[in-house]
């Protein structure tokens, strides 16, 4: 019966993902046109028409990324509220699966359909700073990676971006539960569920933001008093070795990246929880 | 009274003491403690006012409520994915997305129910007419109701939970939803059809089950109340909820 959920949640979502996708490539491709296309020249006619034009063209390629991020967020929200806690909740709830089934399916098709975007919005991203530098397809790439192994002496770099994608790949899937749990706990509203939801999401964005921001800020102390770049005797920077304070910096970062990401995760499993328990006790179809 | 209605086997339907209580309805029992049972192969009307708790006991039924108290077990199971493979369930509200194709709403049953039909399906959408390859939004209230009805009727399930199927549709509408539920459900199963226009479905109603504010206020076979109250039950429901 979970294939056969997700199968139908995948239908469901296939129209707005490709309406997503079309649209995520039609900015793409306008920026990038506008980007090949510039025709310098015309500076010597309209003054700093290249940087006018160029700050334009990304402010509007700006806002099409947000949107399709924004855009894909409220298709889950909305799908998720529509086929639980509306009229169609009525066919949802009384099929012969689990609520657990019933979140597992919703859960997997929206994290997918979000990194789906996610990865188009990469791509898009890669394409149109190539673009940009005007230095090949792989210039990015080699920087990127001298980036890491070169400035900040991250020899194992392969295993750091495997871990940031893992982090990313989490914190995305905390992100959906957290979205559906807040539509559930609007559900414990009578009336006006939908502002319930909203506040429901703001209140966990709260507390997520200011778990965050404690651990970022202990994180921040990490890197002075549990690294090799503090110097116990003086109270400072014991050193001026650029590759012993990078080390202590990525210790840092990736300690607190680690606690927000677990916050993150336990958040989201209280969420679902609420969310079944929501679907299994509480339920109320008007 | 109720050993006669099932024989001494175990009912398809129990109810035991049932009680819902809203949240924020000031101690306000929607149902209050309701105990019945429904054997097999009966068409049992659950009649009442509008309000009296039909929908709210329905949809505890279906698992889509929670009782606050008492218990109800279907085939001796209490409400969960097992008791929904056995129960076709038509609420009062049209529940297809609008975006949704007719076919696509027949394959979506024929993949979830094991007891459903497609070719029964089609065969009634196709004399009622309906293009299959139409979207729910292109139809009108009344033909989104009568294809639901027809998915519902289209499943071979043990009990068919039927809330105000005519109700807010033409009298002829009403004739063709009725001839639709006697000719196609499974002998061997029982329909619970709520409504409160009893005029129209009084002929078909082997047993009559009356609630008002939210209990149980009579529970007896259709004919038993025609031959002790000499009336229709129609003519019995207008005297006992004389306004």
């Amino acid at each position: 019966m979970l294939g056969k959920l997700m199968k139908h949640e995948w239908k469901g979502m296939l129209v707005p993902l490709v309406i997503m996708a079309c649209l995520l490539l039609g900015i793409t491709v306008f920026t990038y046109a506008v980007i090949m296309n510039m025709n310098t020249e015309l500076n010597k006619i309209i003054e700093s028409f290249s940087s006018t034009i160029s700050v334009m063209t990304f402010l509007i390629y700006y806002a099409g990324i947000v949107g399709c991020v924004i855009g894909i967020s409220l298709i889950i929200a909305v799908r998720f509220y529509k086929t639980c806690y509306t009229d169609q909740g009525y066919l949802t709830h009384t099929l012969p699966v689990s609520a657990k089934q019933l979140l597992i399916a919703k859960t997997v098709t929206a994290v997918l359909s979000y990194l789906i975007i996610i990865l188009m919005v990469y791509v898009s991203v890669y394409v149109i700073l190539s673009a940009f530098f005007d230095k090949g397809w792989g210039f990015l790439l080699d920087a990127f990676v001298r980036l890491l192994r070169d400035d900040l002496r991250l020899r194992a770099y392969p295993l750091y971006i495997f871990y940031w994608c893992c982090c990313n790949i989490i914190s995305l899937i905390c992100s959906v539960i957290g979205l559906m749990g807040a539509i559930s706990l609007g559900q414990l509203y009578t009336k006006h569920r939908v502002a319930g939801a909203v506040i429901a999401y703001l209140a966990i964005r709260f507390v997520k933001r200011f778990a965050a921001q404690i651990i970022i800020f202990f994180g921040w102390q990490l890197f002075y008093f549990f690294s090799d770049a503090y110097d116990t005797n003086t109270g400072r920077h014991g050193t001026d070795d650029w590759q012993v304070i990078m080390s202590s910096a990525n210790f840092s970062i990736q300690t607190t990246l680690f606690i927000v990401v677990l916050i993150s995760a336990a958040i989201a499993a209280g969420l679902i929880f609420a969310s079944y328990h929501m679907m299994t006790k509480r339920l109320n179809l008007e | 009274m109720e050993e006669q209605f099932y024989g001494g086997s175990m009912p398809l339907l129990q109810v035991d003491d049932l009680c819902k209580k809203y949240p924020d309805s000031n101690g306000y029992m929607a149902v209050c403690h309701m105990s019945f049972a429904l054997p097999r192969g009966r068409i049992t009307g659950l009649l009442g006012p509008n309000g009296c708790g039909k929908s709210t006991l329905i949809k505890m039924i279906n698992g889509l409520l929670t009782p606050s108290g008492g218990r109800i077990l279907v085939n001796g199971l209490t409400p969960g994915a097992e008791t929904k493979r056995i129960i076709s369930y038509l609420p009062e509200r049209t529940y297809f997305d609008n975006n949704m194709k007719v076919s696509s709403a027949v394959d979506y049953f024929a993949d979830f129910y094991a007891d459903f039909s497609t070719e029964r399906a089609y065969d009634m959408l196709g004399r009622l007419g309906v293009d299959t390859n139409a979207r729910f939004k292109a139809l009108s209230k009344g033909t989104k109701e009568k294809v639901q009805l027809i998915l519902v009727m289209s499943r071979d399930a043990d009990l068919y939970i039927l809330d105000e199927p005519i109700a807010g549709v033409d009298p002829a509408a009403r004739d063709y939803i009725l001839n639709t539920i006697i000719s196609n459900y499974n002998r061997r199963a029982s329909i619970l059809l709520s409504t409160h226009l009893i005029a129209d479905v009084e002929n078909v109603l082997d047993d009559v089950i009356f609630m008002k504010n939210g209990s149980l206020m009579l529970h007896m076979p259709a004919e038993q109340i025609r031959s002790q109250t000499g009336k229709t039950i129609d003519a019995y429901f207008r005297e006992v909820y004389v306004c």
